[in-house]
């Protein structure tokens, strides 16, 4: 899927991953403008994409953004409780907690699909996270497409 | 060298089976039926991929050889200065050799030329395929109990469009070229080669004339069967039919005929191509209009799509029919559609005209 | 099946059909290929003649309801087609009370595959299905197979093959036959089990035979939308070739459109051409929603369906 991974680890620009983040409006959306406008620094792999709400999000949208050649997916939204819909992250948790299992048991590497509760005045957090899920998608290395008769977890070592 | 001339049967030894696949694929591009699950599909020879040929048919149709699904038509690249550049895949020339096809597929591979190349417009990468195919066709010893090609005009042993007819003994292969283009092929294999004794001619002759006289019901006469079926547009027997159908599309992938495509663009920014997909009749999406509107919105509407298809409208143009009768969909079809049941309704029936 | 129960069967239906009044019966009757039995829709005494059941009538009948919306249908239903059927109600696709539901006790059905592969050309007149085991009739012997050893995968696992909640049930049973101590949860841990790279090579090669047919989702008796998401167009999610993301994109997306409604009939993977193991996967979801929601799809009737629900307690698996 990705090109990147054919660059080689020790060139000046070694191989960083994409991460799509799908970031609700009423937190985490403001939580990462509030990293930006703190001037916290923190890795520049996200492409973030604002939605409503987390439970916008469905298995197509995560699905999707590793078929079009994305190597992680974050979705965040308001923690629970906090739902500006009052129960849109509560509905999309179950949801998020059965596909994660589901797409781990088909031998994803699970560090790829993270979801994570993040507040409008959690700037700090937010720049802790994406470099906590940076850390977690580079140590899995480059994703190479579903149903790879060789596995997943090698790409690592590419 | 001109052993095959002089002995038109040679004999392989099972035990030579491998050797004689490794020879042909160091010279050609070798295409076997590759063991997948409890199917046999066709697809390049390899030494670590088992193969199987006892299957008859093959699970999935020989047309996979020249309608590979998906197919790429043309390809794009964008690069930095926005400049767009096009490409097609090379056209396929070298000798492809495909092993183990049998009558039902050949047959079937001249209804698929009468759409992608006799209807006045000739598709070169489908052409560049079948031209460079060479067929080392294997005769049906045991037929499945599900097929029906010598009611569709053919037999187990029709050596019809094959370059090569190989009929399986119990200690190996009897091999016949048929055309210049086999033979040489096959000499690539010579040494693995001897001409057959007596007895294994007398063999041969006994398996052909069993396979020449198979009679798995009465021959279809589809001058007859394309009028009926005609004429049997308001007959509730597609509607009954319909009433059990699922609607999935298993009948036509596994069809050797069956040649409906789609259109598909993969694109990305930088980089894409258009590529031709299977379709499949049995799906609304197939007719399903830019407004919405579904002119064969009923699942009767596209079974006698089907079927009208197959043996009103191919014999009509002058085509070959769209069933050459092997099997597979009867096999397959979870609500059991059988189209030898379809064929015996409609060759029954005088037309109600 | 003994034939006189095929006959108590159909004396059955044709007194029900006349006395219930109902417009036509789904049922099973036998096909032109051996052991595998199709769907039948008789609307009259005469037709019922043709009725039968055995191990072989596997599809879920309440798939083709959605085509009988409001008239007087009668259904012969297994432990798995009233399921659906509770679903189908629940989610307002059917109203009950246009139904009839006569019940079987399903013995569990027989895979139909397997035994066609280890005895080719068997006939349905060589199998006699008696309590726990099979008695096969090869060239004049008698071989006698355990039953369970033959089951389906969905129905080695099954916990529920009576039909609750129904018009009229079928007494005696067909066949006595007992029910494995297994369960979704024992086959899908398996799976879990294996190192990663394992799991990915087993669905690669199971995924790799998938043409895209979509009987599965058609044989489904719960996949009842207008438009499926493989059809859309705006967006395309996926299109038509079976390339690894379009069967990956397919497969899981179902798979999440069923969690906490699969019964588990294991229709799709009965109708697969390509006996592609689907049950790794209903399974998988059925022991997961099982395991997190304690919800079994129609079992639990008065509970709300898992992911229109929620709960302040749910487990969450955020990254950390």
């Amino acid at each position: 899927m990705s090109d990147f991974g054919k660059l080689d680890q020790n060139m000046p620009n070694p191989w960083q991953p994409k991460i799509v983040a799908f970031l609700c409006r009423w937190c985490s959306y403001a939580g990462a403008d509030l990293a930006g406008v703190s001037r916290l620094s923190y890795p520049p792999t996200t492409r973030v994409i604002l939605v409503p709400c987390s439970s916008r999000i469905s298995s197509y949208h995560i699905i999707k953004a590793l078929m079009a050649g994305a190597d992680g997916v974050l979705v965040s939204g308001c923690h629970p409780g906090d739902c500006h819909y009052l129960t849109g992250n509560l509905l999309a948790r179950r949801k998020f907690i059965l596909l994660k299992r589901l797409l781990s048991y088909m031998g994803v590497a699970e560090q790829r699909v993270q979801f994570a509760w993040v507040s409008a005045s959690e700037g700090e957090e937010f720049a802790a996270l994406i470099k906590e899920i940076t850390e977690k998608v580079k140590a899995v290395g480059p994703f190479r497409g579903f149903l790879r008769k060789d596995g997943e977890a090698d790409a690592a070592t590419l | 060298m001109n052993r095959l001339a002089e002995h038109p049967l040679q004999i392989l030894d099972a035990k030579d089976l491998t050797a004689f696949m490794d020879a042909l694929a160091a010279g050609f591009d070798l295409q076997v039926p590759l063991v997948a699950g409890d199917a046999t599909r066709f697809g390049p020879y390899r030494k670590d991929a088992p193969c199987d040929f006892s299957q008859t048919p093959p699970a999935h149709p020989a047309k996979t050889l020249l309608l590979p699904n998906p197919e790429v038509l043309f390809r794009y690249t964008k690069d930095a200065g926005g400049r767009i550049t096009l490409s097609e895949d090379p056209l396929d020339a070298d000798l492809r050799v495909a092993l183990g096809v049998r009558a039902c597929d050949v047959r079937a591979f001249e209804a698929l030329d009468a759409v992608f190349l006799r209807r006045g417009r000739v598709d070169t990468a489908y052409q560049a395929r079948r031209d460079s195919l060479c067929i080392l066709g294997m005769g049906c010893v045991a037929p499945s109990p599900l097929c029906f090609c010598d009611r569709m005009g053919s037999h187990p042993f029709d050596t019809h469009g094959m370059d090569a007819l190989i009929i399986p003994l119990t200690g190996g292969w009897v091999l016949e070229a048929l055309t210049e283009r086999g033979r040489k092929v096959l000499e690539t294999a010579a040494s693995l080669l001897r001409a057959a004794s007596a007895e294994e001619k007398r063999q041969v002759a006994a398996l052909r004339t069993k396979g020449r006289e198979r009679k798995s019901g009465a021959p279809v006469d589809f001058e007859v069967l394309a009028g009926t079926v005609a004429a049997s547009y308001k007959d509730p027997f597609w509607e009954t039919l319909a009433t059990r159908c699922l609607g999935c599309g298993i009948c036509t992938f596994v069809c050797p005929v069956c040649s409906c495509f789609t259109l598909e663009d993969t694109g990305k920014t930088l980089s894409g191509g258009r590529q031709r997909a299977w379709d499949s009749c049995m799906f609304p999406a197939f007719t399903r209009e830019a407004s919405g509107h579904n002119p064969r919105e009923g699942m009767d509407r596209r079974l006698k799509q089907r079927f009208f298809h197959k043996f009103s409208y191919s014999i009509e143009n002058g085509e070959p029919p769209g069933c050459v009768g092997c099997g597979r969909c009867v096999e397959k079809c979870p609500a059991a559609i059988d189209i030898r049941e379809i064929v015996d309704f409609f060759s029954a029936e005088a037309p109600d005209v | 099946m003994p034939q006189p129960y095929n006959t108590y069967l159909r004396e059955t239906l044709q007194t029900l059909l006349r006395e219930k009044e109902l417009e036509r019966w789904l049922a099973f009757e036998e096909s032109s290929l051996p052991l595998k039995p199709r769907p039948v829709f008789p609307e009259t005494s005469e037709a019922c003649d043709t009725v039968v059941f055995n191990g072989f009538c596997v599809q879920n009948l309440a798939t083709y309801l959605s085509r009988y919306k409001g008239r007087r249908i009668g259904v012969l239903v297994k432990g798995c087609d009233r399921r659906a059927i509770a679903v189908l109600v629940e989610e307002k696709q059917l109203a009950r009370e246009d139904l009839f539901l006569l019940g079987v006790p399903c013995p569990g059905m027989l895979n139909r595959t397997q035994l066609l592969t280890e005895f080719p050309g068997l006939d349905a007149d060589q199998i006699a299905e008696e309590g726990g085991h099979l008695s096969l009739k090869i060239s004049g012997e008698t071989r006698t197979l355990q039953r369970e050893d033959y089951l389906l995968p969905a129905c080695r696992v099954c916990h529920h093959r009576t039909p609750e909640d129904v018009d009229a049930l079928l007494d005696p049973p067909p066949l006595d036959a007992p029910e494995t101590e297994e369960s979704f949860a024992t086959i899908v841990s398996s799976v879990g089990e294996m190192p990663q790279n394992d799991r990915a090579a087993l669905f690669a090669s199971e995924f790799s035979r998938c043409i895209l047919c979509y009987a599965c989702r058609n044989v489904c008796p719960l996949c009842y939308c207008d438009t499926c998401f493989t059809d859309s167009l705006t967006p395309a999610w996926m299109t038509a070739s079976p390339e690894p993301g379009n069967i990956f994109f397919y497969h899981v997306n179902r798979m999440m459109h069923m969690a906490g409604r699969c019964v588990a009939c294991g229709s799709c993977e009965w109708a697969c051409p390509e006996h592609i193991q689907l049950h790794l996967l209903f399974g998988k979801i059925t022991a997961d929603v099982r395991d997190l929601f304690a919800y079994e799809a129609g079992i639990d009737k008065d509970a709300p369906q898992p992911l229109s629900h929620f709960s302040e307690d749910d487990p969450d698996e955020q990254i950390g």
